[in-house]
């Protein structure tokens, strides 16, 4: 879905109920689903999105879009995830529900269990990337959006875009070095061995 | 490894492991990647990770078809209320004005007054209740159930009629008993499920151990094990968790192993309000396994009418479910 942004924040400006009508309905999906990567309850994922736009309609006037209004949901959606995952109960459902899944895998399979100690740690990193590096690496990897439409969905640049997929990995290199597979690396010394 | 390639290259290799790439950076690409093993490894590291965080990819969510209007609505009646009048009190100031009113009332509606008898009960009625009791054990009460327990908790013997679930906090010098339906539970620290009627009694373990007595003996069940006794027979025999698991917390969640139809449909009529008859026994207790998560009534009907090979014919309000 292409936003002409300017054109639309003033129709919005102008409280053209209309516009906001389709702004929430082109978003609702995508953003509930956004939301559902926090907090893992759909319901809770649904009030998320609601809450966001009901603030959003009364703030109106005074909001300053800095970047695009997509960019703008996308960062109240991940503000108030975290708010919800504050209270208590939601974030105590998350973490056995977490707890659930992951003690699942790790009974089904026990040789996997490296795995799935790096698989807990990937999901962990994940959720600590930035928020916008997180929305996108999250697009890109569980939407399986090409950098053009996340960049459209978004609002923002196929470069910007490019540049938050590459810090993502980044970062979660970083976070997961010691998760990593000593083969590859043992492979490194030998090759490196032989050549030498 | 030296740290000061990876900045610039990283957007290239993440563009080039996604298939973004255009050919001039492919070839540039490739030709780092050859320059030495140490390049070939980090690339194979980012890989890694990017082929592992596709096991992540969150359940879809149950997309239905012109849900956003239906939100939009919902949304646009909240917007339309009328704009609630500006507070004659500085909102801050009425806030804690009625705070310091009616925080002592509910504090006492809670804890009682001093010197009050010494018991608490909370009555479910309609709706699900999630509560703390005053020993941090966590209690999801289902509907018309009523649980009884110390308002101090200095002993942990809580009393149950109905049904609920259980996490109890770990404290040894204190075992939890829970006593319902004649039956006595005793637990140090667990997550448990207990549903009692005027017919049956069952108890069943998510995680830990607890030990049901009666007065015909006692039996110790583990995680995944439950224990049904009826009201004539008292025999104290585990078997492996038979049952419909309960989630609370998502109403409209059925994980089913082996499950007796029977029983699934009891369920679903609970979660959806719809009378489901079965029209033979045989059908009503064969077993079934499987998990329906926020799925439509319709949804779930259509899949257990096609694995099972049955007919559901409505007849009045109810759905009528034959071979």
């Amino acid at each position: 879905m292409e936003w002409d942004d300017a054109e639309t924040i003033r129709l919005l400006k102008s409280r053209d109920e209309e516009v906001f009508g389709q702004l929430f309905k082109a978003h609702f999906k995508p953003l509930r689903q956004y939301a559902f990567t926090f907090v893992q309850e759909q319901q809770v994922a649904e009030d998320i999105v609601q809450t966001i736009f009901f603030r959003l309609w009364e703030r109106i006037e005074v909001l300053n879009f800095s970047d695009s209004v997509a960019s703008y949901l996308y960062r109240a959606v991940y503000n108030e995830s975290l708010n919800a995952l504050k209270h208590n109960k939601v974030r105590r459902l998350y973490q056995s529900w977490l707890h659930r899944t992951m003690n699942h895998r790790s009974d089904t399979a026990h040789r996997k269990l490296h795995h799935d100690e790096l698989e807990k740690t990937l999901h962990k990193a994940i959720a600590g990337l930035p928020q916008q590096c997180r929305t996108i690496f999250q697009m890109s990897r569980f939407e399986g959006l090409r950098y053009q439409e996340i960049g459209s969905r978004l609002g923002i640049s196929p470069k910007t875009v490019e540049n938050q997929m590459g810090k993502a990995l980044r970062i979660l290199r970083a976070r997961l070095i010691e998760f990593l597979p000593l083969i590859a690396l043992l492979i490194t010394r030998i090759v490196n061995y032989v050549n030498r | 490894m030296s740290q000061q390639y990876h900045t610039p290259i990283d957007d290239l290799l993440v563009k080039y492991l996604l298939r973004e790439a255009t050919p001039e950076e492919t070839k540039a690409v490739e030709e780092w990647l050859n320059e030495t093993p140490g390049n070939r490894h980090y690339y194979e590291q980012l890989q890694l990770i990017w082929e592992k965080s596709i096991h992540l990819t969150p359940s879809p969510l149950i997309a239905t078809e012109g849900e956003e209007e239906k939100a939009w609505q919902t949304l646009r009646k909240k917007l339309n209320k009328p704009a609630r009048p500006k507070p004659v009190i500085p909102l801050p100031w009425a806030v804690a004005a009625a705070a310091a009113i009616l925080l002592p009332i509910f504090f006492f509606a809670f804890f009682g007054w001093p010197g009050n008898q010494a018991v608490q009960t909370v009555s479910s009625n309609n709706r699900i209740i999630n509560d703390t009791l005053p020993d941090g054990t966590l209690v999801t009460l289902n509907t018309h159930s009523t649980l009884t327990h110390p308002k101090k908790f200095n002993h942990r013997n809580v009393q149950l009629q109905g049904e609920a679930f259980f996490q109890v906090a770990t404290d040894k010098e204190h075992p939890f008993q829970l006593a319902a339906n004649g039956v006595t539970i005793t637990v140090l620290g667990t997550a448990f499920n207990v549903l009692t009627d005027s017919m049956a009694t069952q108890i069943s373990v998510e995680s830990g151990r607890v030990r049901v007595a009666n007065d015909n003996g006692a039996i110790e069940i583990g995680a995944g094990e439950s224990i049904t006794l009826g009201s004539a027979d008292r025999e104290l025999q585990k078997h492996a968790s038979p049952a419909l698991v309960h989630h609370f917390y998502h109403p409209r969640v059925f994980v089913c192993n082996e499950t007796p139809l029977g029983q699934l449909t009891e369920a679903l009529q609970n979660a959806y309000g719809v009378p489901i008859v079965i029209e033979d026994s045989s059908l009503s207790k064969q077993p079934i396994s499987v998990t329906f998560r926020d799925e439509s009534l319709e949804r779930i009907l259509s899949i257990l009418t096609e694995t099972l090979k049955i007919t559901p014919a409505k007849r009045g309000d109810s759905i009528l479910l034959k071979k």
